[in-house]
């Protein structure tokens, strides 16, 4: 676990990233990753459709938001498909960082860990400072970790789904098992307790977009999100008490009156 | 898609069929909105390389801006 947050060597001190899309309007997106803190947004890149107004208009907002860029390869289903799109944006956007995301199904939009592990290796071999959205399976993200992936970024659950963590089990053995890689939880969060809940669990950030862009006040759900993700990390700081299946009295029993310590 | 005829080429742009009057890469961009990127037949072209590209029917040509992302 890193004392500080860290992504390829860049420090950012939200440990909250968020995504930009779904909002009801782009005013509200940019006043709700205000509030948020975060430092890092994501975006994607789609074609340009010149009968289409707006993306003019999406883009001096990121840009005047004066944030990381993180870009997305999301829709992805082949290799080229998202090694070209991965190029596209390292061109556009000036950075070296991907959130490299290829899908593999598309009912649950769960990553495909085969071919996410040969795009990483090419995009890694590119110069490119890889982010994969991956499952929380151990294995996978271990090959990851080996190819070059400092930052992992494992589900929690299906994008979009709001479920919260479906397999603490698995997520917490990612943590145990790879302390030195930067885990991020991407995706599947609903609610701010889900991402503390994740952060007392040692994960060093939140990646979101749809609990706070869905939620009916994006503006005070980013920040109550932003609440979330730093006590999460403070709990985790603090060191949680052991857990144990009995009670303990924490008054003193020691001086309890009504109570004879001889039979009368 | 529309008759080919010696100066024209047709190609697939953003997924839909278009005939041009140049097969020089560079004449088809001042139609497009800055900030893009772009991709011929699924492979990434830099900017450097525009002036040197050359389209020939049939090639599939994206070309990409930035959008709102998860």
């Amino acid at each position: 676990m890193q004392p500080e947050f860290k992504i390829y060597g860049e420090t950012l001190s939200s440990r909250l990233i968020l995504g930009s899309a779904l909002y009801p309007n782009p005013a509200l997106m940019q006043q709700a990753l205000q509030q948020s803190g975060c430092e890092a947004v994501t975006l994607s890149l789609r074609r340009q459709a010149p009968e289409q107004q707006g993306g003019e208009q999406f883009w001096q907002l990121i840009r005047d938001l004066k944030l990381r860029l993180l870009p997305n390869t999301a829709g992805c289903h082949s290799v080229q498909q998202a090694v070209t799109l991965a190029q596209m944006s390292r061109e556009l956007f000036q950075t070296n960082w991907i959130k490299l995301e290829l899908i593999g199904d598309d009912y649950n939009l769960q990553p495909d860990p085969i071919l996410l592990l040969q795009a990483a290796e090419q995009l890694l071999a590119d110069g490119f400072e890889v982010l994969p959205y991956c499952t929380d399976d151990l294995v996978l993200c271990k090959r990851l970790y080996e190819l070059g992936c400092k930052v992992l970024m494992p589900w929690a659950a299906p994008i979009g789904s709001g479920l919260g963590v479906l397999n603490p089990y698995a997520l917490r053995t990612l943590r145990e098992r790879l302390p030195d890689a930067t885990l991020i939880v991407d995706a599947g969060l609903g609610l701010p307790s889900h991402a503390c809940q994740v952060m007392e669990m040692g994960f060093d950030g939140v990646l979101l977009n749809s609990a706070v862009a869905l939620a009916k006040d994006p503006v005070v759900m980013a920040q109550a999100f932003s609440q979330a993700v730093s006590a999460g990390r403070s709990a985790f700081l603090a060191g949680a008490m052991p857990k144990q299946d009995f009670a303990s009295p924490s008054t003193p029993v020691l001086g309890m009156p009504f109570w004879l310590q001889e039979a009368p | 898609m529309a008759e080919v005829t010696d100066t024209t080429v047709n190609i697939w742009l953003n997924g839909k069929t278009e005939t041009l009057n140049s097969s020089q890469l560079s004449d088809l961009l001042p139609r497009f909105k800055a900030p893009f990127a772009v991709a011929l037949n699924g492979r990434f072209i830099a900017a450097a390389q525009y002036s040197d590209t050359q389209l020939k029917a049939g090639d599939e040509l994206d070309i990409v801006s930035p959008i709102a992302g998860g």
